[in-house]
């Protein structure tokens, strides 16, 4: 028996609804914690120091250039997965992100000799309290699961990319081999 | 794919730099001051060895510990006896950093006590008088008035959970820079630790 075909517009749209949903609450929440982080980088410098991952005594202008760099990297990524552009770019970023805070965080939990706050958000405290544990952990590893969305995915319909790409078919044509054609744009490269 | 990541990052870059440049007070990590000799020295001479805590004679963020034993006490003429009979009393501390007795004797004599922990840690119970100063109320300005408000003639005790953690150290280098005058010293041990050998505390817990 012949089973009943899903038409290929309806995938395309149920995973730009998907996308949409990760990009809002993922690009959310980095914009919003990069916010927070450079409102007050003094603070955030303090917290890279607190994870005694580089030495203060001798790189104590590394963490300086990162207190400001990582929440500006967070912030441009999180603005770029909201609105959809260089959709799976900003995707990879946050991922990356996420991978070297889940691995700063793992090095606190495994030195009982070190006592540091997280402010992954800045003084709020989001799901987890501000002690460094494995509820940070585990929160990362989820926010890494949702990021993988808009990383095989695309931005979708609801994207600048998509909307570049619609363009670009309406000119020259729907793309082979590329259905929908609502996230090819940031695979460009 | 990768390029464009790298491009996000490169415009994050050349943003944190303009902040960087554009923001007025720079980033401070570690304290700049020399650091006041051992407060035990003209006070108490009778109880400790001055080389067991002598801030001193320690580089900046040395943390390294003290390899020592503790000081030695006669009873006899101990004026803090009744506490000294808990080994946290004269435990070494990091050099740099004051023992609990030391503490205590400043605590006496009117220092300034600063609680740099958590405010929700503060309310639940803080060594008698302290005023609560978390370093993140000098970095965003809110607690400036009252380090401005502290009493410079005397010195100033900065105390946090204890062990490896930084709020006291954080906490200094930011009073430091305000440039007030304050004698500082940081308590190597934390609040649990005065609580359990019975010094003073007050507040909700």
């Amino acid at each position: 028996m012949k089973q009943p075909e899903i038409p290929t517009h309806a995938i395309s749209l149920a995973a730009s609804v998907m996308s949409l949903g990760a990009r809002l609450l993922l690009g959310g929440m980095f914009c919003f914690a990069a916010f927070k982080k450079l409102g007050d980088p003094q603070q955030f410098a303090f917290a890279i120091k607190g994870f005694k991952i580089i030495p203060v005594e001798t790189a104590e202008p590394l963490i300086v250039v990162l207190a400001f760099v990582t929440p500006w990297t967070e912030m441009i990524a999180g603005l770029a997965l909201i609105v959809g552009l260089w959709t799976r770019s900003a995707a990879l970023v946050i991922a990356t992100l996420l991978l070297a805070f889940i691995g700063a965080l793992i090095h606190v939990i495994a030195d009982p000799n070190i006592q540091a706050s997280c402010s992954c958000f800045g003084d709020i405290s989001l799901v987890c309290g501000d002690e460094v544990g494995w509820c940070q952990v585990v929160r990362n590893v989820v926010l890494l699961g949702l990021i993988a969305v808009p990383l095989l995915l695309g931005g979708g319909k609801f994207s600048i990319d998509g909307l570049v790409t619609a363009a670009k078919e309406s000119i020259h044509g729907p793309a082979l081999g590329l259905g929908q054609g609502a996230d090819q744009f940031d695979s460009d490269d | 794919m990768i390029t464009r990541a790298l491009a996000i990052v490169a415009v994050a870059g050349v943003l944190a730099s303009a902040h960087m440049v554009l923001r007025d007070a720079p980033i401070r990590l570690t304290r700049q001051a020399a650091q006041p000799a051992d407060p035990g020295q003209a006070t108490d001479p009778a109880t400790t060895d001055p080389a067991d805590t002598n801030p001193a004679d320690t580089p900046p963020g040395d943390t390294s510990p003290v390899d020592t034993d503790p000081p030695v006490t006669d009873p006899a003429t101990d004026p803090y006896a009744s506490f000294a009979s808990n080994p946290l009393f004269d435990e070494p501390v990091r050099d740099g950093h004051i023992t609990m007795r030391e503490g205590y004797r400043l605590f006496e004599e009117g220092a300034t006590f600063l609680d740099a922990r958590h405010d929700y840690e503060y309310e639940a119970g803080h060594i008698a008088g302290a005023i609560w100063m978390e370093a993140s109320r000098l970095s965003d300005g809110s607690g400036i008035p009252d380090a401005y408000a502290i009493d410079a003639s005397m010195p100033v005790v900065i105390y946090c959970v204890g062990g490896d953690c930084d709020s006291s150290e954080n906490t200094a280098v930011l009073l430091e820079a305000l440039e007030l005058g304050f004698e500082i010293y940081i308590l190597g041990k934390g609040y649990d630790d005065w609580v359990s050998v019975g010094l003073p505390v007050e507040g909700e817990g």
